[in-house]
Order: structure tokens, then sequence, then C-alpha cells
């Protein structure tokens, strides 16, 4: 009885190890670990970062609406110290009084254009019709009834 | 271990996946309040300047003050520093921060409704653990009583709602002003993208035709006018002819709008757009264009005056009761004849009369940019309260009921060559960068100018020969027309009784080439005569009206003239 060897085994490989694939799963869960950390740390640095920019926004525009308000609050103040009593009680102390037609001199002086006001633009005024006039006849009546149904006519179409 | 963990995580599930519709859909909006608040944004209101660019009406803001006692540390030391700022005892506040009677501190408890800015900001400043600073938005008026009835009021704002505008510009124009509040909802979880965003757009803001130092002027006068002439109160306005533009209005009485109070309510309409009142013979001016404009009239027609007649059954007199003879139609003016007046409309008739008058804007609203304006009384032929007598009372100005600024509307005519411009307030409006212009616009062409030119020419000869009219302004060509009119009583009219009418003036100047028109109404004067009252109010408003507004006397203006430059011009006829 001859004895036959397979030919396709190698002679020099070692056997398959029983630890070996549980040592696969292993490093796979390493790399799934590791990765699955990374991510929640981008995350998490996302996260924060993202967290940081909108408190950060939200006190910009606190601020801006403080200094939107501080604005509007010096406007106010500009305008009471601009206000006709402030300004004519400091102009009497600096000693100015108010002048009076007769002490205005006006010089011409020679060569000066005086325009005069330029109306522009504005819409050509439709043009009125003649008031309708009516004597006190029955025809008269008559016609004014009728005008003034076919006002009510024209303002009812109209709207 | 296991069992435990396998009957918490199927419970879990169970509540993730297998809950009743009703209990899901309480915790989803139990949730949504949790995590989410809707707020809006509210807009800056615009602001309102004065045509020098002045300020008429600005934004400021108030403080809402609370505080949260379970975060406050040393509760004695912050009701020693607090109470003097919000107006409250050292004890009181004090009490406010203790527990309640159960024992348990309240989440917010409020010091003060309003404080000023100014209080905030020290409150802000004092940097207290658990304050509670909610900001609240007011209207504040620089100008004060000075131009409180053309602007108006804004009330009912709070910190998460919108007030609104009332009467004068901040009436009329709100919508424009409020802006457009922005609603959105927030997540209390800062990253979490807010949903359904709009955007905050700041109100328009407005700059107005007026003048401060004429408005100033006017008011000035006309308080100076009250109080000479024992008036109870009065009107003066102040408008550019030429295009409509409305310089001053001034009112007495009127009010502070940045101190309201139920009492000085009742005085934020407008009177000179709001009240109507019997214009008396100022409204002669129109009785004289419409018999030029309709050719039935003119310089050489005269008639007798007997100084009264009858007609419609009632008494038509002179203010004298005399004869003038045979008056001519200039005459009838300048002596202001009411039989004149009278015979006039008899001889035109109402059927001429009427359209006319509704052309010069009697009987409807100017259509002035103002809020609350009233449109008058005109009763014509077809109503019941109409009559002859009503009709031939018109003539003068009596059994009518204008509003002062459509009086000096359908008077404007004359000066601008027949031509009514729209009245207006709004020169400008200013959106951020963008200025949009407010264009003058002719509403209404009721007579010729030719008419009109001869309507005027009487109205100057009124000022320089009428004797009894108590006016004097050498240097200028002005036209001008007093007015008288009785307040009748619930026992009819009684003439000449001190305080018992209402005097005015409408005229304006340079004559032949107006730049300023003017009204004057007092009401009630004890000197009763507008030739006697309001005459020498407007030659007051005159002498410092050319002054402030720079109009040179007429040998000036001729000359410079005569030098060259563009003469007045329109882009339309």
């Amino acid at each position: 009885m001859q004895h036959t060897q397979p030919t396709n085994i190698p002679q020099h490989a070692a056997p398959p190890q029983p630890w070996h694939s549980q040592r696969q799963w292993a490093a796979t869960l390493a790399v799934i670990g590791v990765v699955g950390l990374i991510i929640a740390a981008l995350y998490l640095i996302q996260t924060a970062t993202t967290t940081i920019t909108a408190r950060e926004l939200l006190e910009m525009d606190t601020y801006r609406q403080q200094l939107e308000r501080n604005n509007e609050l010096l406007h106010a103040e500009i305008a009471d110290l601009q206000s006709l009593p402030r300004v004519m009680t400091r102009a009497a102390e600096l000693g100015f009084r108010e002048a009076h037609e007769d002490e205005i001199q006006y010089i011409i002086v020679e060569g000066y254009r005086y325009d005069r006001e330029r109306i522009t633009p504005t819409p050509t005024p439709s043009p009125t019709s003649p008031a309708a006039v009516y004597d006190e006849t029955l025809s008269g009546w008559l016609r004014q009834q009728w005008d003034n149904l076919k006002r009510q006519w024209e303002a009812w179409r109209n709207g | 271990m296991l069992a435990v963990a396998s009957i918490l995580i199927v419970r879990l599930l169970s509540f993730q996946f297998y809950l009743d519709a009703n209990t899901q859909r309480i915790l989803e909006r139990n949730r949504e309040s949790r995590l989410y608040q809707t707020v809006e944004v509210q807009p800056n209101r615009g602001q309102i300047y004065d045509r020098n660019g002045y300020l008429l009406a600005t934004n400021s803001y108030d403080y809402r003050v609370g505080i949260s006692p379970n975060a406050v540390v040393d509760r004695q030391a912050v009701a020693a520093e607090l109470a003097p700022l919000v107006g409250m005892t050292e004890d009181e506040l004090y009490r406010a921060l203790q527990p309640d009677e159960n024992g348990i501190l309240p989440n917010y408890v409020l010091l003060a409704s309003r404080v000023d800015f100014a209080t905030g900001q020290k409150i802000i400043n004092l940097d207290i653990d658990g304050i509670v600073m909610e900001t609240l938005p007011k209207r504040v008026y620089p100008q004060g009583a000075l131009t409180a009835q053309i602007v108006g009021l804004y009330a009912g704002a709070d910190n998460t709602r919108a007030g609104r505008g009332y009467y004068g510009v901040e009436g009329f124009y709100d919508a424009l002003l409020a802006g457009q509040a922005r609603r959105m909802t927030l997540s209390v979880v800062p990253v979490v993208e807010e949903s359904n965003p709009t955007y905050v757009r700041d109100g328009i803001s407005l700059e107005l035709t007026i003048d401060r130092d004429l408005q100033h002027l006017a008011q000035e006068v006309l308080d100076e006018a009250v109080q000479e002439h024992q008036a109870s109160g009065g009107t003066i306005i102040i408008m550019n002819p030429r295009n409509g533009e409305i310089l001053a209005i001034a009112n007495h009485p009127t009010f502070d709008p940045n101190n309201l109070t139920p009492e000085t309510l009742e005085l934020a309409r407008n009177p000179a757009i709001s009240d109507v009142y019997e214009p008396g013979s100022v409204f002669k001016v129109l009785t004289m264009a419409i018999a030029l404009d309709a050719g039935t009239h003119d310089l050489n027609w005269s008639y007798y005056d007997p100084g009264c007649f009858e007609a419609g059954g009632v008494n038509i007199c002179n203010w004298d009761r005399r004869s003038h003879g045979n008056p001519d139609f200039a005459r009838v003016f300048i002596d202001s004849l009411n039989t004149g007046t009278a015979t006039i409309f008899k001889e035109i008739g109402p059927y001429t009369v009427y359209p006319k008058l509704r052309e010069f804007g009697i009987g409807s609203p100017t259509g002035v940019d103002l809020e609350g304006e009233a449109s008058g009384i005109l009763v014509e032929p077809g109503d019941p309260n109409w009559s002859e007598a009503q009709f031939l009372n018109t003539s003068y100005g009596q059994g009518v009921s204008v509003t002062p600024l459509q009086m000096l509307t359908a008077v404007n005519a004359i000066a601008n060559d027949g031509l009514i411009m729209q009245p207006h307030i709004v020169r400008a409006r200013i959106d951020g960068d963008e200025v949009i212009e407010t264009h003058p616009s002719a509403s209404h062409r009721p007579i010729s100018e030719e008419a009109a030119h001869t309507a005027r020419d009487i109205l100057v000869r009124v000022l320089q020969e009428s004797d009894e009219i108590e006016f004097e302004f050498p240097g200028y060509n002005v036209a001008g027309k007093t007015g008288t009119a009785e307040i009748p009583t619930p026992y009819g009219y009684e003439p000449f009784a001190p305080g018992n009418s209402i005097a005015s003036f409408v005229g304006f100047l340079p004559a032949d080439d107006p730049v300023v028109s003017v009204l004057i109404k007092l009401d009630r004067p004890y000197g009763y005569w507008g030739s006697k009252t309001a005459a020498p109010t407007f030659q007051k408003l005159l002498e410092r009206l050319v002054v402030l507004m720079e109009i040179p006397p007429d040998a000036t203006r001729y000359a410079l003239m005569e030098q060259g430059g563009a003469p007045f011009m329109r882009e339309y006829e």
C-alpha cells in the first residue's frame, strides 16, 4: 500500500493557532475604539468650539445692543444740548440778541444771481373739468340729478 | 444583574417606541417648552428730524429691576446698596429678600417697574448676583412741547411688545417708523440653530418740512398774542404756498410729550387739522376768487349797499350795519362788506359756487400726512339743512366750517397762480443710506392764473387801503385778509360781545412772488375783531419772520432781480 501525501500543503507552514483569530478581533475592536475615541474627541472639540462661539456671539450681540442704546442716548443728549432754550440762554450769556428787521442791511453784490425756487418734478395735474352750471328750471334740476347719479356710479365702480 | 439590566432596557425601549399617543404629545410639548423659547426682537423705531436735522423724536431706554433672592448671599449688604436706587427703604428691600412663610425663597422679586437709564447703569455696575435687568424702550421728544402736536406721541411699549404712535406724524407714519420685529425660536442649547429666522428691520426715519426755529417763533408770537388779547387759545400755520410744505404749526394750549398725564393727553390732538371753526370774513377771499374765475364779476362791477338787507328769511348786515354807498368789486373786500359778498353769491348761483368750493378743498380733508384730520362741513343743495340763507351766509364765512389748514391751503391757490399744492409735512424718508425725498405735487387748479393774480392784487389793497386793519409793514408787498366769526351761543348769535368771536388773519408775502403764507387764528379774544387782534399779531410775526427767513425788502429784491438770476419756475402748468 502506497502512502501519498497531499502536494498543495507547504511543508514549512505552521499549523493555525487557536488564539490567532481572537487576536484579530481584539485588534479590530481596538482600532474601532481608537477611531471612535478620535471621532468623539473631534465632536467634543467641535461642539465646545461652537458653544463658545455661540456664547461669544450672544455676548457680542448684547454688546452691540448696548452700543446702540448708548448711541440713541447720546443722540437724545446732543438734541437736548442743542435745544432752543439752551442755545438762546447761552447766546444771551455771550452777549448776542435777536436782530430786528430794521437793523438788517442788505448789500447788493454786483453780479450776484438771485435764483428763485424751482419746483421740480411734479406730475401735471389732471385738468379740472369746468364746474357744471345748473339753472333753476326743471331741466336743470333733472340734469343735476343725472350728473349726481353718474358721479355716484363712478365712485361705486372705482371702489 | 443581567436580568435587571434587561428589564431597564425593555422599559426604556417601551418609553421610546410604545408610549400612548397622548402621553407622547404631552412629553413632546414639555420638551419643546424646555428646550426652546420663542422671543421677539424689537426693531429700533425710526427717528424724526426737522428740515435742518434737529431731532424731534428719538429713542431711549429705562430698566425694569428684579432680583432672584436665592442667588443673593449677603442680603443685608445688597439691601443697603440697592434700596436708594430702586426707591425702597433698606428694611423693605431686606424683607423682600427673605423666604416666605413656608420657608421658600421666591425665584423672582420685582424691585422697580421702571428706573431711568442712568440709575439702571449704576445698578448694573454694582455687579450684584441675582439681579435681573430688563430694558424698556421709550420715546423721547427733545423739543418737548414745541413740536408736540405735530410729532404726536408713542405709547404702550414694554420689553417684549412694541407700542404704537398716536396723532401727528407718529400716528400717520406708525407702520414706517415701527420697522419689522424679528420672531425667532431659540434653543436653550446654544449649538442648536434657531428655526424660522426672520430679520429685524429698523424703522425708517423721517425728515419733516418743519423748521424748528420758525416753529419756535410762531409759538412765541402765538403765546404772547393769546396773553395780550386774553384769548382762550389759538393757532398759527406757516406754509410755503409754492410747494405745499408746512413750515410751522403752533397751537395754544399744547402739552409736554415727555410728561404724559390723562389731562395732557386731551391736548394731543392738533387743532390746526382736527378742529373746525367758522372762518368768518377770511372766507371772502374764496368768494372773490370764485367770482373772478367764473367771469360773472370783474373790477368794474358795483352794487348799491343798503347796509342790511333781508334774503332767504334772514337779515344780512355789514359788520358796521352802515351803508357804504355804491362800492365796486374791490371795495367789497377792502371794507369787508357782507352785503356785497352775499350779492355776489346771489348773482353767481349755488350750482356754480359749490363745485368751486369743493375744488378749493372745502368740505374734504386736505390729505396732509398727519393723523386725525377733519374734513370740515359744507352743506350743499340737496341737504335737508341747506337753505338760501345759509348759502348767502357762506359768502362771508358763516354757516360753513373749515380747519385752519384747509383755509390756508385754499388761500394758497391765490398765492400760487391758481394752483393748490398738496400740503405735506414729511420732506424725506431716510432708510439707512437711502434718502427718498417727497416731491411737491399739485392737487387742484380751482381758478385760472389770471383770476388768481387779480385776487392777489385786491388782497394787497385790503392791507394798504383798509382803515380798520391794524397792520403796517413798510418795505414789503403783503397780501392778506382779516376775519371775525361770531361764535353762536345756545341763545343764537350775540354780536360784538367781547370774547365771543374767532378772530383770524390769512396772508402771504412777497405778494408778487410769495415764499411764505400764514394763517393766524385767535379763539375768543377780548378785542373781538380780527383786524384789531389777529392782524397786529401777523405784523409782529412778520417783523421777525423776514429776518429768520432772510426775505429781503421789495426794493432790494427788485434790484437783485435786475442783476439776473433764474425766476421762479415750475415744470408743469
